[in-house]
Parts: C-alpha cells; sequence; structure tokens
C-alpha cells in the first residue's frame, strides 16, 4: 500500500464527494473549451465568408485624375499612363501583415494594341487571385509565358479559344484558355501571369495596383495609409466588414467567462477541500500518531484531488471539444467542425492541475500541522 | 534499565484564566516488558499521560525519555518518525479508516515505508491471522463487530513490530467475553516481549497486567490503592 493506494479508495470509497468534485472538473473544463471551440469555429466561418467576398483593401497610385474607365473596365483612382505604384510597394505591404492581411494581389495592367485596337492587359498572380475570386473559372489552363487567358468577350469578338494564338506586339502568344463569364471587366481584358504583362506593357518597375484580402480592412487602410502616403488605400465597403468584431468581441466575452467560471471552480474546489479536511481531523490525528509526516498528509490530499482534477479535466477537455461539432448544429443552425487545441488541452488540465494544488494546499497544510492531540481530541 | 523515564511532567491545559494543571510532577519508570495498567478516576489525566508518554503531545515541563531518547527535544517530523519506529496506539474508539479494509487498515504503518506491496500484504495477513481476522480482511470498518474493530486496531498498532504499545481504555465498549480476548491477546503479545501500558477503568482487567499505577488529580498515588 502507498499513499496513492490511500487516496485511490478514499475517492473509490466516497462517491458522493468524488462525483460532486469530479463534476465541478468536468463541467468548468468543458465550458472553457466548448466555448475556445465555438470562437476558433466562428473564426474560421468569418475568414472563409472574407476570402471568398474577395478584395477589401485596394492600393492604388495617389491622382488627381478622375477615375479612368478603357474598354468597359472601371478601375477606381488609376491612371495607369500617368502614375503607378512603386515596387517597393508590396515589399512594404508583406512586411506589415500584421492588421490582418490574409493574401495580396499585385497587379501590372497596360494598355496594348490589337488589331488597330486598344486591349488592356492584366498581369497577376493567379494563385492569390484566385483565393479571392474564386468565381473565376478558365476553360483551359492558367498561363504561362508567352500565354495569355481571354475574358469572355475579348475571346467571342476576336474568335478565340484554347490553343489559338495572338499577335501582341509582334510577338505570337498562345490562348491557354479562355474565362468564363463574370458579368464584370474581366470579361473585356486579357489576363497573363506577371514577368508576361511586364514585357507586353513595357513596365519593369512598377504595379499598377495592389488587391489585398484584410480581416480588418479598417486597420489595414489606417496603417498601410500611414506607411504608403504617395499611394491611395482605400477599403472596399462589404457587407461582412465589422464581423471581425463581432468575433473579437465573442472571443473576449468567452475570455471573461472562462475566467469567471475558473474563479468559481476553485472557490467550490477550496471550500469543499476545507470543508472535508476539517471532517477529517480524527483521521489525520491517526495519520500522525502512526508517524506519518506533514509531507505525507499533503501528499495524500493532493494526491487526491490531482487524480480528480486530471481525470476530471481530461473528461471535461474531450467533452468541450466533441459538443460543438456533435450538437452544435442543433442550436446554431450551422455545422462546426471538430478540432483538436492540444495548447489548450494542455493549459485547461495544467491549470486544472496547479489551481486544484493550490485549493487544497492551505487547508491540508494547515490540517498536518495541527497538533496531533489537536486532531486527537476527539479520538 | 528503564525503557521509559518520565521526570516532572507537568501538563497545563486551557489558555488564559481557564488553565487546569493537568498533570503535576509526574515520575514513571517503565522496564521492558512490562505489561502496565494506568488507572484512575475520569478526568484524573490518565489520557493525557498518555498521548504525552506516547510523543503526541509536549508536556509543559519536564522530560520524557524513551529508549534514552528525549523525546520532546525532537522536531515534530522527527518525533513522527520516532513514533513510527517506536509506538503502536490502540484508540478507544479503534479509530479505523472507514475508507480502508480491515487489511489495509492494518498495512497503514507500512504505507510510508519502502517495503514491497506484496510483503505489505503477506506480513498484515498474517497479523490479522494473528488476532483471529484472517478470514475478514477484505471487510471495511463499519461491516465489523466492535470487539473486530479492536482487534484490527491492535494488528495495525504491531505490524510494525514497535516495541511499545499504548492502549486508552481498549476494553471500554467490549461486553466481558471480548475483553478478556483482548487482553489473552496483550498478555500473549506482552509475552513475546512487547511492554504495553493501558489504561482503564475495569478493575478486572488488573489480574491480566504486571503492575499497575493509579493516577488521581493529576498525581501518581504510590502504591496502587485501587478500592
Ligand atoms: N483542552 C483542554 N482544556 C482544558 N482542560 C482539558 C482539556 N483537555 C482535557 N482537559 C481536562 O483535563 C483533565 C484530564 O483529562 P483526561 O486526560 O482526558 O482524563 P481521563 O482520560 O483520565 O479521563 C480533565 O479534567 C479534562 O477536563
Ligand atoms: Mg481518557
Amino acid at each position: 500500500m502507498t499513499l496513492t493506494t490511500i487516496a485511490l479508495q478514499n475517492l473509490r470509497r466516497r462517491k458522493g464527494r468524488t462525483a460532486f468534485l469530479l463534476f465541478t472538473f468536468v463541467l468548468v473544463s468543458a465550458i472553457i473549451v466548448c466555448l475556445q471551440a465555438l470562437a476558433v469555429n466562428l473564426q474560421a466561418d468569418l475568414q472563409k465568408s472574407l476570402t471568398q467576398y474577395g478584395a477589401n483593401v485596394i492600393i492604388t497610385p495617389r491622382s488627381e485624375h478622375l477615375a479612368l474607365s478603357y474598354g468597359g473596365l472601371a478601375v477606381p483612382g488609376l491612371s495607369y499612363e500617368i502614375k503607378t505604384l512603386d515596387n517597393s510597394v508590396l515589399d512594404i505591404v508583406t512586411r506589415n501583415s500584421g492588421s490582418g492581411i490574409q493574401t495580396r494581389a499585385p497587379k501590372v495592367i497596360g494598355k496594348i494594341n490589337f488589331q488597330d485596337k486598344s486591349l488592356l492587359v492584366v498581369g497577376v498572380d493567379f494563385a492569390s487571385e484566385l483565393k479571392m475570386k474564386p468565381w473565376w473559372k478558365i476553360n483551359g489552363k492558367q498561363p504561362q509565358a508567352r500565354e495569355i487567358v481571354a475574358g469572355a468577350t475579348v475571346a467571342k469578338q476576336n474568335s478565340l479559344a484554347a490553343g489559338s494564338t495572338m499577335n501582341l506586339n509582334g510577338l505570337s502568344y498562345s490562348v491557354a484558355g479562355i474565362m468564363q463569364e463574370t458579368g464584370g471587366s474581366e470579361d473585356n481584358v486579357i489576363f497573363t501571369d506577371i514577368p508576361t504583362a511586364r514585357v507586353l506593357t513595357e513596365n519593369t518597375d512598377s504595379w499598377s495596383m495592389i488587391e489585398l484580402n484584410s480581416l480588418r480592412p479598417d486597420q489595414t487602410v489606417l496603417r498601410l495609409s500611414e506607411l504608403l502616403p504617395a499611394a491611395k488605400v482605400e477599403a472596399v465597403s462589404q457587407l461582412v466588414q465589422g464581423t471581425q468584431e463581432s468575433v473579437d468581441r465573442f472571443r473576449n466575452y468567452a475570455l471573461f467567462a472562462s475566467l469567471i467560471l475558473v474563479l468559481i471552480g476553485i472557490l467550490i474546489v477550496a471550500v469543499t477541500v476545507t470543508a472535508n479536511v476539517n471532517n477529517r481531523a480524527p483521521e489525520i490525528g491517526v495519520f500522525r500518531a502512526i508517524g506519518f509526516r506533514k509531507e505525507h498528509i499533503l501528499g495524500l490530499f493532493l494526491r487526491e484531488i490531482l487524480l480528480l482534477s486530471l481525470s476530471g479535466s481530461i473528461a471535461g477537455y474531450v467533452l468541450g471539444a466533441i459538443a460543438p461539432p456533435l450538437f452544435g448544429h442543433l442550436i446554431f443552425a450551422k455545422s462546426f467542425t471538430f478540432h483538436l487545441f492540444p495548447g489548450l488541452a494542455l493549459l485547461t488540465i495544467g491549470a486544472s492541475l496547479l489551481l486544484a494544488s493550490v485549493a487544497v494546499a492551505f487547508p491540508a497544510w494547515r490540517a498536518a500541522s495541527l497538533d496531533s492531540t489537536e486532531a486527537l481530541r476527539c479520538i | 534499565m528503564s525503557l521509559i523515564k518520565v521526570a516532572n511532567v507537568n501538563k497545563v491545559l486551557g489558555n488564559g484564566d481557564a488553565t487546569v494543571e493537568v498533570l503535576k510532577g509526574i515520575n514513571l519508570n517503565v522496564a521492558a516488558g512490562e505489561f502496565l495498567a494506568l488507572v484512575g478516576p475520569s478526568g484524573s489525566g490518565k489520557s493525557t499521560l498518555l498521548s504525552i508518554l506516547g510523543g503526541l503531545n509536549p508536556p509543559s515541563k519536564g522530560t520524557v525519555l524513551i529508549d534514552d531518547i528525549d523525546v520532546y527535544s525532537l522536531s515534530q517530523e522527527r518525533r513522527a518518525d520516532f513514533r513510527h519506529e517506536y509506538i503502536g496506539f490502540v484508540f478507544q474508539q479503534y479509530h479505523l479508516i472507514p475508507y480502508l479494509t480491515a487489511l489495509e487498515n492494518v498495512m497503514l504503518p507500512l504505507a510510508i515505508t519502502a517495503l514491497p506491496a506484496k510483503h505489505q500484504k503477506e506480513k498484515a495477513h498474517d497479523v490479522l491471522k494473528k488476532v483471529g481476522l484472517g478470514d475478514k480482511r477484505s471487510r471495511l470498518p463499519n461491516q465489523l463487530s466492535g470487539g473486530e474493530q479492536n482487534r484490527v486496531a491492535i494488528a495495525r498498532s504491531i505490524i510494525n513490530e514497535p516495541p511499545l504499545i499504548f492502549a486508552d481504555e481498549p476494553t471500554g465498549s467490549l461486553d466481558s467475553k471480548t475483553a478478556t480476548e483482548l487482553l489473552e491477546l496483550f498478555q500473549t503479545l506482552n509475552r513475546n516481549g512487547l511492554t504495553i501500558i493501558m489504561v482503564t477503568h475495569n478493575k478486572d482487567n488488573l489480574d491480566w497486567v504486571s503492575r499497575t499505577i493509579c493516577i488521581r488529580d493529576g498525581r501518581l498515588i504510590d502504591p496502587p490503592q485501587v478500592a
């Protein structure tokens, strides 16, 4: 028999008290983990909808000119023939992504001549562009060097199809794909990758515009406006704008509620344990008379509470993590994904062990320090 | 050679104006192998003296030497170790741990030793058999009769093989037949070398002991005058 056996037997044979304390640990950790799971799911939802919505911050060169419209493409504030964004602008944006910037889509836009008409070439990085514009559907493939993707209208007017060629600035470019009609300005332009656009438009050192997707568009605009005085940074108003604030607020509420719960938990455990220690004074007296040291008594109480808080918080964590995916749709009419939260699991279990030990240490130490005769008074 | 030497022990209890001098100048020597009865009226200080002898309760004045160790010069924790090594207690209410079985209660003093679990069990089972409870080792205290609980308490007090047993009115709540069985057990243990000090109320018990000392109003009365 060891101190651990004694602690286990007490837990096993005093079922009511064990169940009550266990329930406290399970409940507190389950609610905390559950709140966290909800917050993470809300955040993921928001991210998804924000990215699907597309760009919400646009950086263009500062221009005195009115917005230009060319071939039906209206680019707000863009005066591509006069002013451009210095190459360093993208670096500055990249270095300052802290304000919630998720995706950066820089573009090189320019006018070229094609069969006596002017045509707008838009050079993009398709990877980042498609993240913001998932509605872009290309029949064919994305363009490589010396390849283009034609907008739907351009393709129709010039009878282009994937595999045909276009002669631009005296060089022949093959059509890698045709973009399905979007009903927007995309229909009237041709797309290339950025290096190709730079060659076609003879623009080697600047960006025409940079579109950003940010979780906190207002913050991003403020910050970048400061950093980029020569550029115009604008938020594109969006329906989902402001949602991040609600998620942040929910997180704060969740944190606050968790703290309160932890306090209540400590209080319940401390009160229960103190009462329990006092009830066990004769028992402690017997242990002391038999020759148990203070550290043995303290060790007994710590073992009991650590066993309880360990099993309670693990069970609570599991419950809290699986409850949202299992039952979330009943309350929120949306499905939740399961998250493992290894950090939160460690934190919950660790904090539970620590706080439980703190709650039990004082009364247990006091009890162990009782003069044996005090403890044995009732013997 | 005395195993226990008590010199000029005084004990004042209570605080402020309400102090009581419970023990007044106790001097007592107990030789190894004695079976001593401590008798006296209720409230005369028997339990207090026993707890002082047992290293549970520091005297207000005086010294207690056991095996030439000045018990109260030891720190509290060293005194706990000392009790573990030297003394087995049998309390009046037996004070078994309610959530431990008979066997586990008997093993209790071994829980803070390095003895492997298997040997602990064997040893506890042997001792339980010795007190006649080999078949009831898995019972909880509330499933045992008073006499059985008493024997578990005795088994617990001797498992660690201490040289001394202190028992406070061990027969107090037993019928005479069970009480006799207990005294027989004590006598056997005593014949095997244990020194036993037993507080008792019952005159019949005095036939079993090797010496009787009497306490009245906190003083030892010598020679014993138990009327
Ligand atoms: N904490 C205390 N404060 C004051 N008096 C006490 C205290 N504990 C015991 N006493 C008194 O000390 C005396 C001796 O008690 P005790 O040793 O228990 O006697 P016995 O065991 O002989 O009946 C009694 O009169 C009792 O009332
Ligand atoms: Mg008494």
